[in-house]
């Protein structure tokens, strides 16, 4: 069944694959994917591309993807070893969710830090006091390590 | 490196620890919760006498034994409403695989839910797999190629039929609410939660347990009679437990669950 569900994703994500974003199987194993998401144009991270890595479990799509970045990212919600704080990759995922939304919610989380319900606090601290200075700091990560 | 980038650093590493230990904590209530069967064998109602020793629980239990004579526990993993339903319709179909509601079930669930969750707007892709195995199931057991000992063991088997079906049911029950949003809305007690979100939070993910409102959309859209006995410890009245019906009075097929407190289980009349 999971594997049903995961080859139908991909042939979904080829038929109609979200904008900034690509997702595949990295080998012959279809439960371990690699993702790029490209730096939305709005935030600090564009120009930059951004690797992640997407683990399903044996029981997806009832329990939902691991996702992590691996390429190095300064963002509030998002640690050092690319761990992703968002709902729908927690206790809100449903399996009427898929890989392609959980991209553009990442995208959107991007564009839109959540400095309330922060993986690093001190990141989401500079983002409320300092925008100028967090989005600076935010570009130079970028062209060090997405570019 | 100043002092104060340390502080923020270990609590930083705090932080993931925390998340890592509650993740860790979630992971050891799961595989409790596993320990038990999704749906357990067809108990006698004294069982319960076992778990209450005295006050109103107790006599609860010794006024439901008029009425009922076994129960069937379903696991307390946060979908026991859903899974009850689930098993409950699905035995009543195998055991009377003429019944006068079941012609009709069988449409709404091939024809009329479908058109319906996909006039809602979910993405077919995501569901097909879950409706397909719910139809599946209740055109095996309408057949008679399943009998109640053998519906009773696929349904208890783990990441199967029970929880693809019951995660249909979910959708269902969101498809039903989401059919009618103004006539819902107002039931809704999470303050500025509209059906849509309401249905994303609290109905679609799976182990999210269900208030009165899922329960009632459940019934509606199947057109059930589901009779609930709640022992949640409040006085008797007459000397009997309060029970709600929800869905149509009138519908020739009922399914009786026992509520307690966060959790339903199955009912057998005498």
């Amino acid at each position: 069944m999971s594997l049903k569900r995961i080859n139908k994703e991909l042939v979904d994500l080829g038929k109609d694959p979200p904008s900034n974003c690509s997702a595949g199987p990295v080998g012959d194993d279809m439960f371990h994917w690699q993702a790029t998401i490209m730096g939305p144009e709005d935030s600090p991270y564009s120009g930059g591309v951004f690797f992640l890595d997407i683990h399903f479990p044996a029981d997806y799509p009832f329990k939902p993807p691991k996702v992590h970045f691996t390429t190095r990212i300064y963002h509030c919600n998002i640690n050092s070893n690319g761990g992703i704080c968002l709902d729908i990759l927690k206790d809100q995922w449903s399996p009427a969710l898929t890989i392609s939304k959980v991209l553009l919610s990442i995208c959107s989380l991007l564009t839109d830090p959540n400095p309330d319900d922060p993986l690093v606090p001190d990141i989401a601290q500079l983002l409320k006091t300092d925008r100028a200075r967090h989005d600076s700091t935010a570009r130079e990560w970028t062209s060090k390590y997405a570019m | 490196m100043t002092q104060d980038s340390n502080v923020a650093s270990s609590s930083d590493d705090n932080l993931a620890e925390s998340f890592r230990l509650s993740e860790e904590r979630m992971k050891e209530i799961e595989d409790e919760t596993k320990l038990s069967p999704l749906t357990s064998t067809l108990k006698p109602l004294t069982e319960l006498e076992q778990q209450y020793r005295e006050g109103t629980f107790l006599a609860g239990v010794a006024a439901l034994q008029k009425r009922y004579g076994g129960i069937r526990m379903v696991r307390g993993d946060g979908n026991c409403y859903y899974r009850a339903f689930l098993f409950a319709l699905a035995e009543t179909l195998c055991r009377e695989t003429k019944h006068p509601e079941g012609q009709r079930i069988l449409t709404f669930l091939k024809e009329v839910s479908w058109k319906h969750v996909k006039e809602v707007g979910y993405n077919e892709m995501t569901i097909e797999m879950f409706y397909e195995e719910a139809v599946s199931l209740i055109e095996r057991v309408m057949s008679g190629s399943v009998d109640a000992e053998a519906l009773a063991k696929e349904l208890n088997e783990e990441n199967s039929t029970s929880d693809y079906c019951t995660w249909y049911l979910r959708v269902v029950t969101a498809t039903h609410l989401k059919m009618d949003p103004q006539r819902f809305e107002p039931f809704i007690e999470q303050p500025g939660m509209d059906v849509a979100q309401f249905c994303q939070r609290e109905v679609e993910p799976m182990g999210k347990e269900c208030e009165q409102l899922q329960v009632l959309a459940l019934a509606e859209a199947f057109g059930i009679k589901v009779r609930i006995e709640y022992l949640d410890g409040h006085e008797l009245v007459a000397g009997d437990v309060t029970h709600h019906v929800f869905g149509p009075e009138d519908s020739a097929l009922q399914i009786c669950l026992l509520y307690r407190p966060g959790h339903y289980d199955i009912l057998y009349a005498k």
